[in-house]
């Protein structure tokens, strides 16, 4: 399901026009991002949790040429499914 | 730094946009329902600007019970992965985009750095630092002596080529390993009980005798080498000694002490012919062996000449080893023979001798010299013939059973076991000694360049 599809589906269960479902959609992003941003956990419940975890710099090395890199540390957003959903999907 | 839920969500969404609670409380719990949906028909939900959940399977997996010990199943499940979209990721990693990844200089370990320091009048330590520093390229390794690279280079393209070289007849190469010992026996007039010896071993069986002690060292260097009992392989380790010790050989040019260590280093050499002598059990790599010297000869002019003035050798030899300043051509007439002598000598020194007289700086010169080899073979990773075949994908993928070994996968898959190089390199193999049972090896289709 690419994000035009997404975008129909929800407009049909919501009965909102497509254009007014995406401005929804994108006010949404807009919306996590900040809360992202100040270093919320977004958790939808009954479907899982986001978080933005601090990963450490590093260092790695270049297969091919050997070099040694240090990688710095940066912020990422993970996901973690909960057991609701989990089990969703592992009932059948 | 709280837990929002849904419903914040909806209350954020509808003082932004303006639409009623309902809508979006609806909304909110419609997202979540559709992208639950879009998984269970396709198994992807693709949501611009935040990026995609994707259905994946988990396999199984064996664990062990922490309280129990016995061994346990955890079952394999499906789970919801995500993965933000590249403008999501730039967004949450803002207040460390300014980072770059840099590169790290390729600091040399304490050790190295201190036994360079050490390094310079001594040329013992000289030959610590080339050893020392195996990854880092010849010319940054020594500053101070640049003609000793110079000739280690040549020494080294004289050995490629002699690699190239026929197998020619057995008899020149008996003649000149008795040379050989000849002359180790006359360079130790110093050493007359010694040099007895060395005449008897002349007498009695010198090939036999050179080549056993060959073999250890390659035991030394690569238990692979012994394993495939390859000529090949062993030529390639018998060239790289030839040329570390050429190496080892420039010190000794300068430090006046250095001269009676070689000589000490030729008795020693002779007292363990005489004792290996005994050793038959050698025979079956004598073909191999002879090969190898075959391989190890400049030319074969070059034998002949020594076979009539093998009386003069011996002056020839130790002269480029006393005079500082080397005299090529002489040098590279002598390049047989006082190659030859080294080679024994590094394998006198790679084994720890029972009649080491004076151990201690013995001892010292073997660990430097199985660095030095340890140093040469990482160097030699890389195949001689790389211009020859490109990889072309991968062939197909072996597990490694007990007693395989990456030269005899290369003879199996290639029929040549000179390719293992492009197995090593295939797999990124750091060690190609260390490999486990079990362990995959992706064998490369070669390709022929030229075609």
């Amino acid at each position: 399901m690419n994000n035009k599809e997404f975008i129909n589906e929800l407009s049909k269960q919501t009965n909102q026009s497509v254009g007014a479902t995406t401005k929804l959609v994108n006010d949404t992003i807009r919306i996590l991002e900040e809360h992202f941003q100040q270093n919320d956990v977004v958790a939808f419940s009954g479907f899982g949790s986001f978080e933005v975890k601090k990963k450490m710099e590093r260092i790695s090395v270049n297969p091919t040429t050997g070099k040694r890199y240090l990688i710095p540390p940066k912020l990422a957003l993970s996901f973690k499914q909960s057991n609701v959903l989990k089990d969703k999907f592992n009932a059948e | 730094m709280g837990k929002i839920t849904l419903t914040t969500i909806a209350e954020e969404l509808v003082a932004r946009n303006g639409v009623s609670r309902e809508l979006a409380d609806n909304f909110v719990h419609a997202i979540v329902e559709t992208i639950e949906k879009g998984l269970r028909e396709d198994g992807l939900v693709k949501i611009k600007g935040l990026g995609t959940f994707k259905l994946m399977e988990v396999s199984d997996r064996g664990s062990v019970d922490v309280n129990t010990g016995e061994r346990i199943t955890i079952k394999g499940y499906r789970k919801v992965s995500f993965t933000p979209d590249s403008a999501m990721k730039e967004f949450v990693n803002r207040p460390f985009a300014h980072f770059e990844p840099t590169e790290l200089n390729e600091g040399y370990p304490a050790e190295e750095v201190r036994l360079e320091d050490v390094g310079g009048e001594d040329g013992v330590n000289e030959t610590v630092d080339v050893a020392g520093l195996p990854e880092s390229p010849v010319s940054s390794d020594c500053q101070s002596d640049k003609t000793d690279d110079e000739e280690l280079k040549s020494s080294e393209e004289n050995a490629a080529t002699i690699g190239g070289i026929a197998v020619s007849e057995v008899d020149e190469v008996l003649e000149v390993e008795s040379k050989a010992a000849v002359i180790t026996g006359t360079e130790e007039v110093l050493v007359p009980i010694v040099n007895e010896e060395s005449v008897e071993v002349e007498e009695n069986e010198v090939p036999v005798a050179e080549e056993p002690v060959v073999t250890e060292e390659a035991v030394g260097i690569i238990e692979e080498a012994v394993v495939t009992e390859g000529e090949v392989v062993v030529a390639e380790e018998t060239i790289e000694p030839k040329v570390s010790v050429s190496e080892e050989e420039k010190p000794s040019k300068r430090g006046g002490c250095g001269w009676i260590i070689v000589v000490l280093l030729i008795a020693l050499t002779c007292g363990v012919y005489y004792f290996i002598t005994i050793d038959q059990d050698a025979l079956s790599d004598y073909e191999a062996k002879i090969e190898e010297y075959n391989d190890m000869m400049v030319n074969p002019n070059l034998e002949e000449e020594l076979g009539e003035e093998w009386d003069e050798e011996p002056q020839n030899a130790p002269t480029p080893k006393m005079t500082p300043g080397v005299i090529k051509s002489q040098k590279q007439q002598a390049g047989v023979d006082s190659s030859e002598v080294s080679t024994v000598q590094s394998e006198q020194q790679n084994k720890v001798m029972p009649t080491d007289q004076e151990s201690g700086s013995e001892k010292y010169c073997t660990v430097k010299l199985t660095e030095l080899l340890e140093a040469k073979e990482l160097k030699d990773i890389t195949p001689a013939d790389t211009t020859d075949y490109i990889i072309d994908g991968t062939l197909v993928t072996h597990e490694l059973k007990s007693g395989e070994t990456i030269i005899l996968l290369a003879r199996k898959y290639y029929g040549d076991k000179r390719l293992w190089p492009y197995i090593v390199k295939y797999n990124w193999m750091k060690d190609y000694n260390n490999v486990a049972v079990g362990q995959m090896i992706n064998i490369p289709a070669l390709k022929d360049k030229s075609h």
